[in-house]
């Protein structure tokens, strides 16, 4: 058994000197100023051992480290607390306050602390209950102060004529994590909500991708450059998918090699089933709205979709590999370059983005093709969304006879980075549980 | 997209008008192209459907027509006699067109600008110069007769650019840096494609051009020649330099081969229907508008008669396919500022699907345990996905080209993604309550695309005291809030400690474990705290 020494109730009671240190150079302080601490020497050597400090050309810094330490309690205080209530601490710790003179050896015997309740539920409240303990003082059988309210006090009614301890509200307390959405998800279901509150019904379609969806039908030439080793992610395992019908596999080659009834002169040159069938991981989520026309032909109707898209980059602040990509079409006749701007116009008010400005684009799929900026406060003229009225060569061959399809994707990353405050793209899939606990909702 | 590097006073000496950068940047921008200035130099990004305006000459040209000072299509004259070229059949690269320009300023600016447009073709149209290759000789330099052939690699020799010694074409393509760098348009043939005149071999297309012929300041008469394997694409690539060198002036001399004969700047012609253009862009423009908007994109209107409009296109834009394409250019002569939006009028209902509405209840209902959520990657790799969480190595995608090793497969289960973030967390408070809802990939024969993304709930809790009577009570606690009916069963799973894991049955199918993560896979991930984790296939809850 031990109990504290007249130097431990003392540090009880006004924290470790190196804890104290730590408040005390939250601002830079030169040594001078601290060695006038009167518990400066030995604050220093725990201080520099945990790495709570930094001491460089004759100034005292505190380092993250030490800022996280003075946010929360010791493992040393906290013994310090169980050996005042019990007698007792993790051996470990025990030696080391031994050795610092905190407490003594003793043969009084102190009543041992209620057995913990077993089981999950005793085990998360017997932790929460220790937590708790560590602003306040524990409870003594004869007290003159109540200092925890218990059941028994309630039932006896023994806490009447009694005082009862004052605790100070200004305490620092250990710190409750709540359980919380993932910063650029949360952003993600806004715009989901957004895009539903216009009318969009949500699509979804395979990761592992044929080139057929992801390139062919969207007019993409098979010798283009973004389909090649060094744009997209293709797959060695498994290598091949299968093809749609046949009918709309000779409808997409012939559009291809010679433009078939679209009008178009087509790419020339020969197109290959094989390298249609090839599977990568979808560079774009055009790819789900190909599928979608494919099975909704001409019938009216929005849609949208959320999904992860891949890409060969390298991985910087600006560049990933995988991240998500947000597209919708509109589907319906006498749709006309005006209603795309006119439905960019919208979509922008919806994400609460005011000005904005329209540049012509392109994108090998549309025609024409637009660019959609908006003015941020923060950074200027930034572009937001790419859009489109698809190709006829993409078009008829998916069995579009009769509409225009408006065809839009907006940068969910990039405006979600502007939200966050964020410059670097990875932090938007951040493994950093500081930076997770701390996003605001 | 590529970006085009000019110089400011340049581009306006080209265009003929003083303008300032915002005049610039805001006519460039109606165009489809961003600017950046600094100081006198300009970064262009052009967009790859206008490889034409991949040169100050080009750009200069668009400004030109767009702000009125020279409106309408470019007229092209070809000076006599024509020089003659023979062409044999060259296996590797069949197609050939050549020209000459005479009277050139070869300038400081000129050349730069030559070199930049050469490499943005042969990056973009060219397909790394696959499909088309340019090369620029000094014309003077050259005694005809000229002729392209297919020849033995080992058995003929030149003196390649900027080389002192002669050697064969093997040794060409083994010793220069671009040799090595495009050897691979060749291995497979057995002759390679050259150029020759009367001295000997002038060009080795796709390679290097010979020393001899170099261009040089004192340069008056280029030659060019462009080879590929797309007919249509080695023309385009010739009247785009031949277009653009001519915007500085010089004379066009014709390269004719039989009943060949290059450049062929005649404009194509096309008819547009008006009802076409006003159901694409909505705009209720006039033939006359058209005719002006048009003028501004640099084509000539022939003839408008009874709703139909018959125009001539540049012998430059490569990029005419379809009809539309010429209607895009209608809107950008009008202006994209000058559109006024108007809202599509298509009623219809908004709504989540079932799938991911069915998803945000699931995530919603760990968080209201109290756990944090996290997104991660879909690529990983073979140690982080089997190796370090102790399991056999089983079948997953793989990726052929992966970017590095560490992002070579997708994962097939979320766990491993949730044990990196606790890995890399070990200073921060425990406990640590962290949950994905998101995607793993699983190879499926029997899937149209042969692997399935589905998805999956993995949670994890990591906290000195974590065992498994906690992770079962999360579990039941989060079965419970949906309607299923679920059993437990003692299970075996590499990655948990023998008889402390369990497994989740649904619907009389396999769901997924919970139990104590077992120490050596603590410390592959070089844990000092318990954890305990449940993965479950949210598929069979849906």
């Amino acid at each position: 058994m031990h109990k504290l020494t007249t130097e431990g109730e003392e540090y009880l009671k006004m924290g470790l000197p190196e804890k104290r240190l730590l408040d005390f150079v939250k601002s830079k302080k030169t040594l001078a100023e601290v060695s006038q601490l009167p518990y400066a020497k030995i604050a220093i050597g725990w201080a520099r051992k945990h790495d709570w400090i930094r001491m460089d050309g004759g100034f005292v810094e505190i380092t993250e480290k030490g800022l996280d330490a003075l946010r929360s309690e010791h493992e040393f205080e906290t013994a310090l607390k169980k050996i005042k209530s019990t007698g007792s601490a993790d051996p470990d710790i025990e030696k080391t306050l031994l050795s610092r003179g905190l407490i003594d050896i003793t043969k009084e015997k102190i009543p041992e602390a209620e057995e913990e309740k077993t089981g999950l539920f005793g085990r998360l409240f017997s932790r929460k209950q220790k937590k708790e303990e560590r602003i306040e003082e524990p409870v003594k059988a004869q007290e003159a102060e109540i200092a925890q309210l218990t059941p028994e006090h309630l039932i006896s009614g023994s806490w009447k004529g009694k005082d009862f301890k004052k605790y100070d509200p200004t305490t620092p307390v250990p710190k409750i994590y709540p359980g919380k959405k993932q910063p650029y998800l949360q952003f993600i279901e806004d715009v989901r909500q957004k895009l539903i509150g216009l009318g969009f019904q949500e699509m979804s379609g395979p990761i592992v991708e044929t080139n057929f969806w992801n390139m062919d039908a969207l007019f993409v030439p098979q010798d283009h450059p973004a389909r090649g080793v060094h744009d997209v992610l293709i797959l060695k395992n498994p290598k091949h998918g299968n093809m749609p019908d046949k009918n709309l596999v000779a409808k997409v080659k012939a559009t291809h090699e010679g433009g078939w009834i679209t009008g178009s002169s087509g790419w020339g040159g020969g197109w290959s089933e094989d390298v249609s069938k090839g599977l990568l991981l979808r560079s774009q989520t055009t790819a789900v709205s190909a599928r979608t026309l494919a099975a909704v032909g001409d019938k009216p109707g929005k849609y949208f979709t959320i999904g992860r898209v891949f890409r060969h980059d390298t991985l910087d602040f600006k560049h990933l590999l995988e991240f998500d990509q947000c597209e919708g079409i509109v589907v319906g006749e006498n749709l006309t370059l005006k209603h795309l701007l006119g439905f960019l116009k919208e979509l922008a008010e919806s994400l609460g983005i005011k000005e904005i400005k329209f540049k012509p684009s392109y994108y090998p799929f549309v025609e024409p093709g637009v660019d959609m900026y908006a003015n941020f406060k923060e950074r200027g003229w930034t572009e937001v969304a790419g859009a489109g009225l698809l190709r006829p060569e993409v078009l008829k061959p998916l069995g579009i006879e009769k509409s225009q399809v408006l065809a839009w994707g907006i940068g969910i990353g990039r405006l979600a980075m502007l939200k966050l405050g964020l410059s670097d793209i990875r932090m938007l899939y951040s493994e950093d549980l500081k930076f997770l606990r701390s996003a605001k909702v | 997209m590529p970006v085009i590097e000019i110089q400011k006073d340049d581009l306006l000496r080209l265009v003929g008008k003083d303008m300032n950068n915002d005049e610039i940047e805001e006519v460039m921008f109606l165009l489809k192209s961003e600017v950046a200035f600094s100081g006198n130099t300009m970064e262009c990004e052009i967009n790859p459907d206008r490889p034409d305006m991949f040169s100050v000459e080009g750009i200069a040209r668009a400004i030109r027509s767009f702000t009125g000072v020279e409106t309408g299509l470019r007229k092209y004259r070809m000076e006599k006699p024509a020089i003659k070229m023979t062409v044999e059949p060259v296996e590797a690269r069949p197609s050939i067109a050549c020209a000459v320009i005479k009277d050139v300023k070869l300038d400081d600016s000129l050349v730069k600008s030559l070199m930049q447009l050469q490499e943005k073709l042969h990056d973009g149209l060219g397909r790394k110069r696959a499909k088309v290759a340019v090369g620029v000789h000094d014309f003077d330099r050259m005694r005809t007769p000229i002729i392209y052939k297919q020849s033995d690699p080992k058995d003929t020799f030149f003196i390649p650019l900027n080389e002192s010694r002669e050697m064969s074409l093997e040794k060409t393509v083994e010793k220069t840096e671009k040799g090595r760098e495009y050897a691979n348009l060749l291995r497979s043939y057995e002759f390679w494609p050259v150029i020759m005149d009367d001295m000997g071999i002038m060009s080795f297309p796709p390679i290097l051009n010979s020393d001899r012929t170099k261009v040089t300041e004192n340069t008056r008469s280029l030659f060019i020649d462009v080879t590929g394997t797309d007919k249509k694409a080695v023309e385009f690539v010739l009247n785009i330099i031949i277009c653009n060198i001519t915007e500085r002036g010089g004379r066009i001399f014709p390269v004719k081969s039989g009943e060949n004969e290059y450049p062929n700047l005649e404009p194509r012609e096309m008819k547009l229907e008006v009802k076409d253009i006003d159901s694409l862009l909505g705009l209720g423009l006039s033939e006359n508008d058209i005719k002006q908007c048009l003028e501004r994109m640099g084509y000539e209107v022939v003839k408008m008669r009874g709703g139909f409009i018959d125009i001539l296109i540049p012998a430059y834009r490569a990029d005419i396919m379809h009809a539309v394409d010429i209607i895009e250019d209608v809107a950008m002569g009008y202006g994209f500022n000058n559109i006024e939006p108007a809202l599509p009028k298509i009623p219809t209902l908004g709504g989540y699907s079932e799938r991911e509405r069915m998803i945000e209840k699931m995530r919603l209902a760990m968080i209201g345990l109290g756990f944090q959520e996290f997104m991660g990657f879909i690529l990983t790799n073979s140690s982080n996905n089997f190796r370090k969480m102790h399991i056999e190595e089983g079948e997953h995608a793989e990726i052929l080209n992966p970017v590095s090793s560490d992002y070579a497969i997708c994962r097939t289960w979320l766990l491993p993604s949730l044990m990196k973030v606790l890995s890399g967390n070990k200073h921060y408070d425990y406990p640590q309550t962290i949950f994905e809802v998101g995607d793993a990939i699983l190879v499926d024969e029997s899937a149209e695309t042969g692997a399935k993304n589905i998805k999956k709930l993995a949670v994890v809790v990591a906290h000195d005291r974590a065992n498994l009577t906690e992770m079962k009570s999360y579990l039941e606690s989060f079965l419970g809030m949906f309607d299923v009916d679920y059993q437990i069963e003692p299970a075996v799973h590499s990655s948990f400690i023998t008889g402390r894991v369990g497994k989740i049955i649904i619907d009389g199918k396999h769901a997924g474990f919970f139990g104590e993560i077992r120490p050596e896979v603590l410390d592959s991930w070089k844990m000092d705290k318990p954890v305990i984790a449940f993965e479950l296939d949210l598929e069979r809850l849906m």
